[in-house]
């Protein structure tokens, strides 16, 4: 019996299928903590936005490029709007700072 | 010989995510420390604007199903619906949106809102939520969600009723025949 037939076989396949799929979903369920995306249909000034965010103890990035360990996350410009990448799961607390440092004027 | 298979199996799949390197364009990030690469967030949210027609003096609470508003029609602004598989589901909200309308009838657009906090929210639209609270419909695991009857709440699609074409919001992660009871679900909408 080689491998593929025993991966197969109706009772290994079972076992081994529920096993894969609890490996995954911890995998999946894990990665699922880290970093998020916010979309923000506003354009800004980013340096701007990047000393807003200092103010509050944060440093955000202009690029992924610069990111060190003290980095909570990356700003990417589109003109008219942009996106912030965040390190981390970002808090509801965070979620309600960003926005208000989005709507100052 | 089915535990060396198996030991085997998830030996090489740590080992593949263990050493995987960043690749391809967008270059950054660390499989193990930060868990994707920067353009592949595992949620993602959207800075909206919420029609104050449907956001009275009490607000709108975190877990909120919301569709794009297709009268205001910018693109930002959305508001709830009672349209059980409306196909203008956007995603769930993120967080309390407060409101500067005490009448329910203000029409401030997004352009009028602007710089003001009120109105404005953040709305999840991709990823793992668990905020979303549950129609009248059971809704079992595994199943394609959509929103509700019940403004705000989500509901199973059921294959071969009138919602079988409906907006899909994502998918569910448990079960429920309790209406109200918090879901938790992937939603998908991007």
């Amino acid at each position: 019996m080689n491998w593929f037939s025993l991966a197969f076989h109706k009772k290994a396949s079972t076992i081994n299928m529920k096993l894969l799929h609890i490996f995954i979903l911890i995998i999946l369920f894990s990665s699922m903590a880290f970093a998020d995306e916010l979309r923000v249909p506003i354009s800004c000034y980013p340096t701007k936005l990047q000393a807003k965010f200092a103010e509050k103890g944060y440093k955000l990035d202009l690029s992924a490029n610069d990111r060190d360990k003290n980095s909570c996350g990356f700003l990417e410009s589109k003109g008219s709007s942009y996106s912030i990448f965040t390190y981390k799961q970002v808090t509801s607390k965070e979620l309600e700072m960003i926005m208000r440092l989005t709507m100052e004027r | 010989m089915k535990k060396i298979f198996a030991l085997a199996l998830i030996t090489l799949l740590i080992g593949g995510i263990a050493f995987a390197g960043p690749t391809g364009p967008d270059e950054a990030g660390d499989i193990l420390g930060q868990g994707k690469y920067p353009g592949q967030a595992h949620r993602v949210f959207r800075l909206v604007h919420v029609n104050p027609q449907c956001n009275d003096s009490d607000g709108l609470v975190a877990g909120t199903v919301v569709v794009w508003d297709d009268l205001l029609d910018d693109g930002v602004t959305v508001e709830t619906t009672t349209t059980s598989g409306d196909s203008r589901v956007a995603g769930v909200l993120a967080s309390t949106v407060v409101s500067n309308d005490t009448d329910g009838v203000d029409n401030n657009t997004a352009s009028d809102d602007a710089g003001l906090t009120a109105n404005w929210g953040w709305m999840q639209t991709y990823g793992l939520n668990d905020d979303v609270l549950a129609d009248t419909v059971a809704i079992a695991t595994g199943t394609a969600v959509c929103a509700g009857a019940t403004a705000g709440r989500i509901s199973e699609i059921i294959i071969g009723t009138a919602t079988t074409n409906a907006g899909i919001l994502g998918c569910a992660l448990t079960t429920t025949t309790t209406s109200g009871a918090a879901q938790k679900i992937i939603i998908t909408r991007d």
